[in-house]
């Protein structure tokens, strides 16, 4: 029995100095933290600091930079809407309503990106001045839509013209031919030429009429990404049907050249041999 | 004397009628109050082209000025047209490459 308290006794002691050594490691190791850390948060807090200036470098460097392209977008698009505002006015084949209404359009976005253009002048943060000149492209959709759009509308209004001038000219060559046919001359070749003019003439007219119908309804998306992907399609749809139309009013002018000349040749007017030449 | 007299009348006549004629002057019936007993030639339709509808070279904003003409169809008049259209065509091509430079821009 008293071995087994003796025992217990040394056991205790030794526990006791096992304690002890331990609160010391403890407390050794929490006055070291004690340094470390402060020393730690104090080199962090150097670093941010450091990140923080080289931001700000970056952003005085970046500023004027981006201030400087937005400004010189603004102005591209500003002078194209200029463009398009000269040609709206002389667009003849549509109401005075119609042209007031485009011309509205095209003087908005002129006035936005003017006031869009002071506002980015006297930005003095970058992400700001980021943000407002995205919004140059996602805001006012100059080149996306109403550039293409208001020159597709004009590029119809050309064919309309274009196409009644042919039309008269049709009309005038017709009675001419009918003419020399009536004195007895032959006219087969000539009448090839004038029908074929008419149906170039006849097409163009469809093809303008479906383009102008196509792109007049259309709206701004208003960052609508399926409605931009529609806008895009009509406007290319479009493009298409004037291209089309422009290759039918080729080919109707070089009937016109031949029609003209077979009359010149009919009347005497010319010798068969000038036709070569022109 | 009768001579001479009538060489020097002759000759002024006809410097004074070739003076009108280089000169542009108006007909001679307007002159002399009388009414024309001319019978008129055939010219071509005058055309009715406002301002600035030319050939001029593409530029951004040509405009679209052209009145059709209603009648004639005389070779001159038909080349007149032709004109017209081509001047048209030329501003056909200026309104298709701004189209083409705003679709391709985006």
């Amino acid at each position: 029995m008293l071995s087994r308290l003796h025992t217990l006794a040394t056991n205790f002691t030794s526990m006791n100095h096992h304690i002890k050594q331990i609160s010391i490691a403890v407390l050794l190791a929490s006055m070291s933290l004690l340094l470390v850390v402060p020393a730690y948060a104090l080199a962090g807090a150097a670093s941010s600091t450091k990140e923080a200036d080289r931001a700000a470098e970056k952003a005085a460097v970046q500023l004027p930079l981006v201030i400087q392209k937005g400004d010189a977008d603004i102005a591209a698009r500003i002078t194209s809407l200029n463009d398009l505002n000269t040609r709206t006015l002389s667009i003849k084949n549509i109401s005075d309503t119609e042209r007031q209404t485009l011309t509205t359009v095209v003087q908005q976005n002129i006035d936005g990106l003017t006031a869009l253009k002071s506002k980015i002048d006297a930005d003095t943060d970058l992400p700001t001045a980021q943000d407002d000149t995205k919004s140059i492209f996602t805001t006012f959709r100059i080149y996306a839509l109403v550039i293409p759009q208001g020159w597709i509308l004009a590029s119809t209004d050309r064919v309309t013209t274009i196409t009644d001038l042919m039309t008269n000219i049709a009309s005038q060559v017709q009675s001419r031919i009918a003419t020399e046919q009536g004195n007895g001359k032959d006219v087969t070749a000539l009448t090839a030429a004038l029908t074929d003019m008419n149906a170039k003439i006849a097409d163009a007219k469809t093809q303008s009429t479906a383009a102008q119908s196509g792109v007049s309804v259309l709206v701004p998306d208003g960052g609508d990404k399926t409605v931009a992907a529609a806008n895009h399609t009509a406007l290319i749809t479009a493009r298409t049907a004037i291209k089309t139309a422009t290759t039918d009013l080729q080919a109707a002018r070089k009937d016109i050249t031949t029609l003209i000349q077979g009359l010149k040749m009919l009347d005497g007017t010319i010798q068969a041999s000038s036709t070569a030449t022109h | 004397m009768k001579k001479i007299i009538l060489a020097i009348l002759i000759i002024v006549v006809l410097g004074l009628a070739g003076w009108w004629y280089v000169s542009g002057q108006p007909p001679l019936s307007s002159l002399f109050g009388q009414s024309s007993n001319t019978v008129p030639t055939q010219a071509p339709a005058p055309l009715t082209v406002t301002s600035t509808a030319t050939a001029t070279p593409a530029v951004p904003g040509t405009p679209n000025t052209v009145t059709i003409p209603l009648t004639g169809s005389s070779d001159a008049a038909l080349d007149q047209y032709t004109g017209n259209v081509d001047a048209q065509m030329s501003g056909l091509t200026t309104d298709n490459a701004s189209a083409d430079a705003g679709l391709n821009a985006q």
